[in-house]
């Protein structure tokens, strides 16, 4: 349900060698994104469940710290219980 | 007589149904927006060709208001949505009311929000603004939600005056600006109060639907919690209208533009919720007063334990006037004679939360 309200494609390619830096370029690509994954206070929504090559970005403490070849960042419905 | 279109927001996304021209037919369309809970829908009929504005809701993924020009069957963002500042403490949990400013000013909406705010864009919707003499009055300290949050449902625009508006936020009450939100009035003498505030007399106050005369804006009617009233003086003042309903809590209250009757859905008291005895019953009041009757004709009488919520009813303003509301278990009933008689479509939707009525004029 993100997709067609934010996103023009639900994969693409971006830039950047901190966490900060991919966002921002995701952002760049699709402006829409940045409200319905971050709050008023600049914080992930808690039920947005982002991954950058299998870790929860959540557990990254310092998003200018420089990455090595990231790979994929994925971004999914935190979906929990049901 | 032309089409009409409902507008079915429901918790998982938009429905369109539309009408032959005896009102009696309907096509559905839909989910458009899926997935998304549309809290309401607004037409904004100010521009050469009719607008459709949408509070689009996602406890994953937020708020914002989308815009169609094509009466609903494609929607764009609207812009940047409605935000509270950073530092402000307060976040948009959802949008639920989105209300097209007076003729005189094109390019201005106006959006309620939770928690507790009001914003206006005048630019159409690309950017709001706060509006903080609303949203720091100097009684917020003492605001407290209601069952379904601290949300500012309701914005009412007067027809007459440019610069007055009413809104309702529960559960603190209804507030009325004269000077287009320069300084706002509370309005909520004549009401029973629910909850008590140590330090601010004039809220506690519980509004769940409002709506105008269709013809003197100096008349409003008040589905509030604490049951049935009519004002004669712009709000500053409320007499109880109940007569002798056998309940008056309910959502919606709906004031018919064509003949001028007014239109609920009373339910069970509060701790219930539903339909009293499991008969759906809308009441109508011819005269807008304290004479209420029942409409039932078309409408299930045993076992329909329904719950209608308050942006869910809408009329067209055609004559005789067009009827509509929806459920919270999908059906959306309508009527084509002033509530007459009743019919449900031919679908059942998700949970209801809003329908709007519009006249393909």
């Amino acid at each position: 349900m993100l997709v067609p309200m934010a996103a023009p494609v639900s994969e693409l390619e971006i830039e950047g060698r901190t966490l900060h830096q991919l966002f921002d370029a995701l952002y760049v690509r699709c402006p829409r994104l940045r409200h319905h994954l971050m709050d008023e206070s600049g914080a992930l929504r808690p039920h947005v469940l982002c991954l950058l090559d299998e870790t929860n970005v959540t557990w990254i403490e310092d998003w200018d710290r420089t990455l090595e070849n990231p790979r994929e960042l994925v971004i999914l419905q935190a979906v929990s219980g049901g | 007589m032309p089409p009409v279109t409902l507008t079915i927001g429901t918790v998982k996304g938009l429905f369109l149904a539309t009408s032959d021209d005896s009102r009696s037919r309907w096509s559905i369309e839909g989910p458009l927006m899926k997935g998304w809970d549309i809290k309401d829908v607004a037409i904004d009929r100010r521009g050469p060709e009719p607008r459709l504005l949408a509070a689009v809701n996602s406890y994953v993924y937020g708020a914002t208001v989308l815009a169609s020009s094509d009466l609903g069957r494609t929607w764009e963002s609207a812009g940047e949505p409605p935000r509270f500042a950073p530092d402000a403490q307060r976040k948009v949990n959802a949008i639920w009311k989105v209300t097209p400013a007076h003729a005189v000013h094109p390019g201005v909406l106006y959006a309620g929000v939770d928690e507790g705010g009001l914003f206006r864009s005048g630019d159409n919707g690309a950017s709001w603004q706060e509006v903080t003499s609303l949203n720091d009055h100097p009684t917020r300290s003492g605001w407290c939600p209601g069952a379904g949050g601290l949300c500012l449902h309701t914005i009412i625009q007067s027809p007459s005056d440019p610069a007055r508006l009413w809104i309702g936020i529960s559960a603190v009450g209804v507030f009325r600006t004269d000077d287009a939100g320069e300084t706002w009035k509370i309005c909520n003498e004549g009401i029973r109060k629910m909850i008590d505030s140590q330090d601010h007399a004039g809220i506690g106050f519980c509004p769940h639907g409002l709506c105008l005369h269709p013809e003197n804006s100096d008349i409003l009617y008040r589905q509030d919690h604490a049951g049935l009233y009519r004002s004669l003086d712009a709000a500053d003042s409320w007499e109880h209208i109940a007569g002798d309903i056998p309940t008056e809590f309910g959502f919606p209250i709906v004031a018919d533009r064509a003949t001028g009757a007014v239109f609920i859905v009373p339910l069970e008291k509060d701790e219930y919720r539903f339909t009293l005895d499991g008969k759906l019953r809308v009441y109508r009041s011819a005269k807008g007063d304290a004479q209420w009757e029942p409409l039932t004709n078309g409408l299930p009488q045993e076992n329909a334990w329904e719950t209608i919520l308050r942006n869910a009813m809408d009329g067209d303003g055609l004559d005789r006037g067009g009827i509509y509301f929806g459920t919270t278990s999908g059906r959306v009933y309508a009527s084509a004679d002033a509530g007459e008689s009743w019919s449900c479509l031919p679908a059942i939707f998700p949970r209801v939360q809003s329908v709007t009525a519009f006249a393909h004029l």
